[in-house]
């Protein structure tokens, strides 16, 4: 089956960003289906919350990865939406023109924030969608910047008019589906951690099968297990080719068949 | 085909995971290339005595020749022993599986070094569970951690010759374990990273990695896809994915 990975970090923690790292990936990935691979950043590398220069870094390492694999790799822009607004545009409007496609939110801050409105319309603006990292936190005090499930839904019921990808179905677990029902501008992708059964199964059902999207999050996956969960889940063929390369095509506006 | 080491059968009530007869579980493990499974009884978790569980699923298995039951022991109760020599008459035993966490002892107790001594009186092979889900997302009826490294580590130590099997590490407890015990091999059901078995041959050698595919619990097909398009020699996957439980369960 034909697969776009709409959630990877190609460099991670700096491992992986040789043009030899990134070729040896797209090689591999080729030979399993994967078409297209979003790059999310190296995100991480200086911390939870980059400053300017660190996402413009960030960023930077991005485009490189882009340019040696230009019809492979997507790159989507890191930002601090702490930054503010005047920060926040010159850094998406350089990525853009770098050909850029969306933006990539991480744990700077709960995306229920106020500090995501200037984001939000900026995103509204250029039109791309918004992929913020979730994971079921309610009740733990990491929450504070990393944004549960009913944190990242609030973000979409707020902006109706922004794409936003709420990362991590197997993170954010069954309650999580069931804070997303409803919302016709959140998708969610399947990344990252283990293959438990029926999360596919239950999204399909509960969001509809136009609502996923297939992401792996490598490296911290292995990409085999990432495409079983969803090859391997109780839905039609015709969901699965939506969820590993459809939705992610007609989200992205990628041209072609 | 594949050969299962960490499969099992029965209900798990804390989520939407299908509910299979053994006729539907090996339709459902043949089609994803498994041919032959190592299986136990879910519901041992749940009750104070596993034994008639086992003893369903014994008589049950008779009649397929793909699966081999792994019946669960609770060396907390007085009687352990007792359930393990009735297994031992009612079928050809391969190996005992142990959930330390969810009945609650220690693997430092005395009843596990009489276990281990039985077992390896008996050529029988001990399959320890470390856990069965990921703690972060258990649901909150159900929260077990998983069982310490330096538990396990433990038993290399006292028992330096015998070999055990692991279900249900994580791969840097893998790493961290291999460096503490030589006599551990262990499934790949909760491992992850990306070229995930090459990096796991940096610290142990092949004879010490198993199929395993957590079914019902994963989905079946993650698992098999894991070792099916893993960057290694067809040769490698031929022994990680069958051969080594072939000869390590005498098969």
């Amino acid at each position: 089956m034909r697969i776009i990975d709409i959630h990877t970090h190609s460099v991670f923690f700096t491992k992986g960003f040789t043009k030899a790292a990134i070729d040896k990936l797209a090689k591999y990935s080729k030979s399993l289906g994967i078409e297209k691979m979003v790059n999310l950043g190296d995100v991480l590398v200086h911390g939870p919350t980059p400053n300017a220069a660190q996402c413009k870094s960030i960023n930077d390492t991005t485009k490189q990865v882009m340019k040696w694999q230009p019809n492979f790799i997507i790159g989507f822009c890191c930002l601090n939406p702490n930054l503010g607004e005047k920060v926040m545009r010159k850094e998406l409007d350089r990525c853009l023109e770098m050909g850029f496609k969306g933006i990539k939110l991480e744990i700077t801050n709960n995306s229920r924030d106020a500090v995501m409105k200037p984001l939000m319309k900026i995103a509204e603006e250029a039109n791309i969608p918004v992929l913020q990292h979730t994971w079921d936190t309610k009740g733990q005090a990491m929450r504070k910047s990393h944004s549960d499930s009913s944190d990242t839904c609030l973000l979409a019921h707020r902006f109706p008019n922004v794409k936003v990808i709420m990362a991590h179905l197997f993170g954010i677990g069954g309650r999580g589906i069931l804070e997303a029902k409803g919302l016709s501008n959140l998708w969610v992708d399947t990344s990252s951690c283990l293959p438990f059964d029926g999360l596919v199964e239950t999204a399909v059902d509960l969001l509809g099968e136009d609502r996923i999207l297939y992401g792996s999050d490598i490296p911290i996956r292995e990409l085999g297990q990432c495409i079983g969960r969803v090859t391997g889940a109780d839905i039609s063929t015709d969901a699965k080719k939506k969820i590993l390369y459809t939705n992610a095509k007609n989200l992205l506006g990628l041209k072609g068949n | 085909m594949l050969i299962d080491t960490n499969a099992s059968f029965g209900h798990w009530p804390f989520a939407r995971l299908p509910k299979r007869t053994l006729t539907a579980l090996e339709t459902h493990l043949t089609k994803n290339g498994i041919g032959h499974a190592l299986i136990s009884h879910l519901e041992t978790l749940f009750t104070p005595d596993p034994h008639p569980y086992n003893l369903e699923l014994i008589k049950a298995t008779k009649r397929y020749d793909r699966f081999t039951p792994v019946p669960v022991l609770n060396l907390y109760n007085p009687d352990w022993l007792e359930g393990l020599e009735t297994y031992r008459k009612k079928t050809d035993l391969k190996a005992v599986k142990i959930y330390p966490n969810f009945h609650n002892y220690s693997l430092n107790s005395g009843r596990v070094n009489a276990l281990i001594r039985y077992l390896s009186e008996h050529g029988i092979r001990l399959i320890i569970n470390v856990r069965m889900l990921d703690e972060r997302h258990q649901y909150f009826g159900l929260k077990v951690n998983g069982v310490p490294l330096k538990q396990l580590a433990g038993i290399g130590e006292r028992f330096p010759e015998f070999r055990f099997l692991c279900t249900g590490l994580y791969r840097p407890e893998i790493f961290e374990l291999a460096d503490q015990c030589e006599t551990f091999s262990t499934d790949m059901s909760f491992a992850d990273w990306h070229d995930l078995i090459n990096e796991l041959l940096k610290k142990l050698s092949p004879d010490r990695l198993f199929f395993g595919s957590h079914t019902p619990l994963m989905v079946t097909k993650a698992n098999t896809m894991k070792l099916e398009v893993a960057p290694i020699s067809a040769k490698l996957k031929k022994q990680i994915g069958q051969g080594n439980a072939k000869k390590f369960f005498k098969l």
